[in-house]
């Protein structure tokens, strides 16, 4: 059986909602962080692998070596990033991308109001509709128990 | 008259500033304290931004985050951490904060500190029993 990688656009990486509902939800105990400022950042990674159960994983790497380290991964893997810009990166380095998981999109002047907590500015608009084309299942949800709502449907 | 430690309540949504409310009722009014919500929408860099504003020129920063590994108290840790006059504690509710109030007047930094963390495991109670 192939493993699965769980991609997961969150700004806030590793937080509450992912140690009490998706590492339980996927029953991942590796967790991929791909972010180039936190992957050169100890004090970050201290502090964002504190709370992790000892049985979790985690590694913090910048987009190229977290390219690499996808490629060889053997075990289900949940993939963690703040931005859109960084999972296109990550797809267009070559990993093979099914479906992403979109938690939020940060506020800020200029950008547009998609859904509850999600606003796109018209870069994000443009990478979200290159996923579609590319037959990629993106998806707004913030906790496993929260409906996945489409972005295909939001941005019609 | 300025306290030396300033304190600040770091939560999820806005129930820092009702904590605030609710410990006057108790104490009294309670000076050089503030509370800062992270809501949903929020984004992370701009939330940081918040905080040192609110943290400004102060002496001595008290961080009073909400839920163990959450956001806030990530934040937090990354500041008393990365800056040497900011201290922070996790699992804030009413004991903390008026235990913080009250210990600040004898205690400062990593002291203070600690003696919250003690005062407040002490208020956990079976009282069943």
């Amino acid at each position: 059986m192939s493993h699965l990688k769980y991609f997961r656009i969150d700004e806030r990486l590793i937080h509450g909602q992912i140690l009490q509902k998706w590492l339980k939800y996927t029953g991942c105990s590796n967790i991929l962080v791909i972010d180039d400022e936190t992957a050169k950042d100890p004090i970050i990674q201290s502090v964002l692998e504190m709370t992790l159960p000892g049985n979790i994983n985690v590694l913090f790497l910048n987009v190229s070596d977290g390219v690499a380290q996808l490629s060889k991964m053997q075990e289900d893997c949940f993939v963690l990033m703040k931005d859109l810009e960084t999972l296109q990166q990550v797809f267009e380095q070559g990993t093979d991308v099914v479906q992403v998981n979109i938690c939020r999109l940060p506020y800020f002047p200029g950008k547009k109001k998609i859904y509850q907590n999600i606003f796109v500015s018209d870069a994000e608009e443009t990478i979200l509709k290159e996923f579609m084309k590319q037959k990629i299942d993106v998806y707004i949800q913030m906790v496993p128990d929260n409906e996945k709502i489409y972005a295909a449907d939001l941005l019609k | 008259m300025e306290k030396t430690t300033q304190i600040i309540l770091l939560t999820h949504g806005t129930w820092g500033k009702e904590l605030i409310v609710s410990a006057e009722m108790i104490i009294g009014k309670i000076s050089s304290c503030s509370a800062l919500e992270l809501m949903p929408e929020d984004a992370v860099a701009d939330y940081m931004k918040r905080i040192e504003e609110m943290m400004g020129q102060s002496k001595e920063v008290l961080l009073l985050a909400d839920l163990y590994g959450g956001t806030p108290a990530n934040i937090a840790s990354v500041y008393a951490k990365k800056k040497k006059n900011v201290y922070a504690l996790s699992g804030l509710n009413l004991d903390m904060l008026i235990g913080a109030e009250k210990l600040r007047e004898k205690y400062s930094g990593n002291e203070l500190v600690e003696a919250i963390k003690k005062e407040v495991i002490e208020t956990c109670k079976n009282l069943n029993e």
